[in-house]
């Protein structure tokens, strides 16, 4: 135990922790970094990475340039688990779960709150655009893979539109809508496709439930596990332990 | 939306991390942000008719509450580097990393609206260039503060416990989860 003197250009700490050393070293890291800045430090320093990108191209992308930027600075890539955010309708039926989908993006608020949601993140205000043109090209100091993700960048697709899509464009080629079967086989195939190595599983507006984690953990995580593609008991102690196990 | 009963007391989150747990999921994830968001029209109406990105508890004391009442799942909460001096910071890390058995994990945000910086003493949101320099130096604060051992003192050695190797792995696996951006705001 030992001070560290440390002066920085924003910092200034003497040390040393009056408590005891963390039992992983110090806690695993995880992070979203979205922009290419962000990218970069994601890479220099988290055992996880939380991360928005359109498509199977575009997360394929991601995870590929996170991965570089891994080896460059000296790192282990397969040290840093990239998790795609995604948000599973599931059902009883596919059938079921594109009504659940329909009922949602159909209700009278949702448009608000969808442009309202991405408003929080990105600081931009989302209510002075006309809701039936194109956006206007657009950055963020806030979180700019959001945005990008948000905005389909190129599409040509109008406001109302992107906000209907808020969480998934449909049809696509990461789409996880339907009965517990076809979300794990949809997820196998896209994590394969993408390298790996899996997904940060949300709700939209983050409206998290027990309901829904139900359906996640009694439908899908079975469905996912009959096919090999999730543990079934953990092997690791520590959190920087099971995320190395597979 | 309701999770019944008493919906602010923690019981939901400690609820919600037994179901990923039976489901071995590699951690929880406790998203947090700092303001009530008046980026749409300019008031925070539609954030609060909306209840987007609030209202929601402090992550610390949930991550706790969670570590507690689980044994294997990674317990991951959200702290922004402009938010906490990095010596609070390592110390909370390596509290919560001994309440959750090793299964701590920091998820490091340097935040991301001009209303979350005003709460800290600033106008605006430094650039995200000048964010992410004061974090990369953040980290290494953080780590050089973690990294300091018990060197003269055999009483902190006693105290820390080794990590146990792994003896078993897995079958192969493409899939892995957290859950959820969720948790501020599953109770309304």
């Amino acid at each position: 135990v030992r001070p560290i003197y440390f002066e920085g250009r924003f910092f200034k700490v003497r040390g040393p922790l009056n408590t005891v050393r963390s039992p992983q070293g110090r806690p695993v890291f995880v992070q979203a970094g979205g922009s290419p800045r962000g990218r970069a430090f994601a890479a220099k320093h988290a055992n996880s990475v939380i991360a928005t990108a359109n498509g199977i191209a575009g997360m394929k992308e991601y995870r590929d340039d996170v991965r570089r930027h891994a080896a460059s600075f000296g790192r282990d890539p397969d040290d840093i688990k990239v998790l795609f955010l995604v948000y599973p309708i599931i059902a009883e039926t596919d059938a079921d779960a594109y009504t659940k989908l329909e009922r949602m993006v159909s209700s009278s608020a949702f448009i608000e709150r969808a442009l309202a949601s991405i408003s929080t993140v990105t600081d931009i205000d989302f209510s002075r655009f006309d809701l039936d043109r194109p956006l206007p090209r657009l950055t963020t100091n806030g979180e700019q893979g959001s945005l990008d993700k948000f905005a389909q960048w190129g599409s040509g697709k109008t406001l109302r539109q992107l906000a209907m899509e808020r969480f998934g464009t449909v049809p696509s080629d990461v789409e996880f809508i339907g009965s517990p079967e076809t979300v794990a086989e949809r997820m196998g195939k896209v994590a394969e496709a993408v390298g790996g190595d899996g997904f940060l599983i949300s709700t939209p507006f983050q409206r998290t439930s027990r309901r829904f984690i139900i359906e996640v953990t009694e439908g899908l995580v079975p469905a996912l596990q009959r096919r090999g593609l999730a543990r079934k008991a953990y092997a690791g102690r520590t959190l920087r332990q099971v995320l190395r196990e597979f | 939306l309701s999770v019944g009963g008493s919906p602010w007391d923690g019981r939901f989150y400690a609820d919600m991390a037994h179901a990923l747990e039976r489901a071995c999921f590699d951690y929880i994830m406790i998203e947090d942000t700092l303001m009530v968001s008046e980026a749409y029209g300019g008031t925070a109406e539609a954030a609060l008719k909306h209840a987007l990105q609030v209202p929601k508890h402090d992550p610390s004391p949930l991550a706790a509450i969670i570590s507690a009442a689980t044994r294997r799942l990674g317990v991951v909460a959200t702290f922004s580097t402009m938010a906490y001096p990095p010596w609070m910071l390592a110390r909370l890390c390596c509290t919560l990393d001994h309440i959750a058995g090793g299964r701590f994990g920091w998820n490091i945000v340097t935040s991301g609206e001009d209303a979350a910086a005003q709460n800290f003493g600033m106008d605006q949101l430094p650039p995200r260039e000048q964010r992410y320099a004061m974090a990369d130096e953040y980290v290494d604060v953080v780590c050089q503060l973690c990294s300091i051992r018990g060197i003269r003192t055999q009483w902190w050695r006693i105290a820390t416990p080794a990590p146990t190797p792994i003896t078993a792995r897995c079958g192969r696996s493409i899939s892995r989860g957290g859950s959820s951006r969720c948790a501020g705001r599953l109770t309304r």
